[in-house]
């Protein structure tokens, strides 16, 4: 992190609304794919990045080490988005059907994009979000260690497994092997 | 040569450049001669491209910033509200800390003074601020005053900070 955005983090622990505005602008994309990429879909990907960085300001009092603030901010983004599926699971029995529903085929990049999204939505809510911390994010395994709090041989495997999950769904998805 | 099996779940991290150089080595020299492991990380490559760009297109609504402000706004309300209190609170005790300081000031008893300041405010009303007791009016009449003016003051803040709040969400 470089010095200015850690004076933006000192700033917004006083509640200076100009530095917290400026972190959200800085940091919405990297929460709203961690969010999307868990939760598949916009709403509730909107509710899940306000409802993180609320949380994130509230508690900023409580980050020791300013430098850490993206890993922090993560952390929080992947457990909200997280606890959301859970809810959402206890409510419904088939989280996915919305997208499946919305989505109409067309151009190759398009198409390409809804079998990502059916592929993705596939898979565990574990396998989704390390696939998002690395594929959408490209963060290192320790990073995405110290995110998720888990031992880096278990990103390994649990990386290792989501990739050929999704990647047996998406050759069912396109025909191909 | 290593097989299918024991090179496969290597093959995640080597992408990643995750693996250690013994490991890479024996990964990149099955993958000279393994066509389907080949494909495979071919293929896995690609996803991580189509997922990295399909990311890119995923933007977060354009109020979001302010969406977060007006969330934590309420909150920040609720401490100004304690603040508005933290000073009523304070200029009270000091009204008071002053009161009690002026009335214990001299060594009579606070009866005894309590009796005078009645007995002055009483000859006051009748026209008699030229009496003995009259420097107690001016005094008591500048505590109030000083009081009055602190009071006034801190309120003026604390409503500029609510105010600002407004303007601000
Ligand atoms: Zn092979």
């Amino acid at each position: 992190m470089e010095q200015a955005d850690l004076e933006l983090i000192r700033r917004a622990r006083h509640g200076d609304p100009q530095a917290i505005e400026t972190i959200v602008r800085n940091y919405q994309s990297f929460v709203y794919r961690t969010a999307y990429g868990i939760l598949q879909n916009a709403a509730d990907a909107e509710d899940a990045t306000q409802e993180a960085f609320i949380r994130a300001f509230r508690s900023l009092g409580r980050l020791r080490e300013d430098r850490t603030f993206p890993t922090w901010l993560a952390r929080i983004a992947v457990r909200i988005s997280l606890d959301m599926v859970q809810a959402k699971a206890r409510r419904a029995q088939d989280p996915t059907e919305e997208i499946h529903g919305s989505v109409a085929g067309g151009e190759d990049a398009a198409s390409l994009r809804i079998d990502l999204e059916r592929a993705l939505a596939k898979l565990s809510p574990e396998h989704r979000t390390v696939i998002v911390l690395r594929a959408f994010h490209g963060l290192e395994y320790d990073e995405i260690a110290e995110v998720l709090d888990i031992p880096i041989g278990t990103v390994r495997s649990r990386l290792h497994h989501a990739r050929m999950q999704l990647r047996m769904h998406l050759s069912g998805e396109r025909g191909d092997s | 040569m290593q097989s299918c099996e024991f090179v496969e779940p290597m093959l995640s991290a080597y992408l990643d450049g995750e693996l250690a150089k013994d490991d890479r080595d024996c990964v990149e020299a099955h993958l000279e001669v393994c066509a389907r492991c080949q494909r495979l990380v071919d293929a896995l490559r690609a996803d991580d491209h189509a997922l990295a760009s399909w990311a890119r297109t995923l933007a977060a609504p354009a109020d979001m910033p302010m969406r977060v402000l007006n969330a934590l706004g309420l909150s920040r309300q609720e401490v100004q509200s304690r603040r508005l209190a933290y000073v009523y609170f304070a200029s009270l005790a000091v009204g008071v800390a002053l009161v009690l300081a002026a009335v214990s000031l001299p060594a009579a008893s606070l009866a005894a003074i309590l009796f005078h300041f009645a007995l002055a405010i009483i000859r006051a009303l009748f026209a008699l601020p030229w009496s003995v007791h009259a420097e107690w009016l001016v005094v008591l009449g500048a505590l109030c005053l000083v009081i009055l003016v602190l009071s006034l003051t801190f309120l003026r803040r604390a409503l500029h900070w609510t105010r600002s709040e407004v303007v601000w969400r």
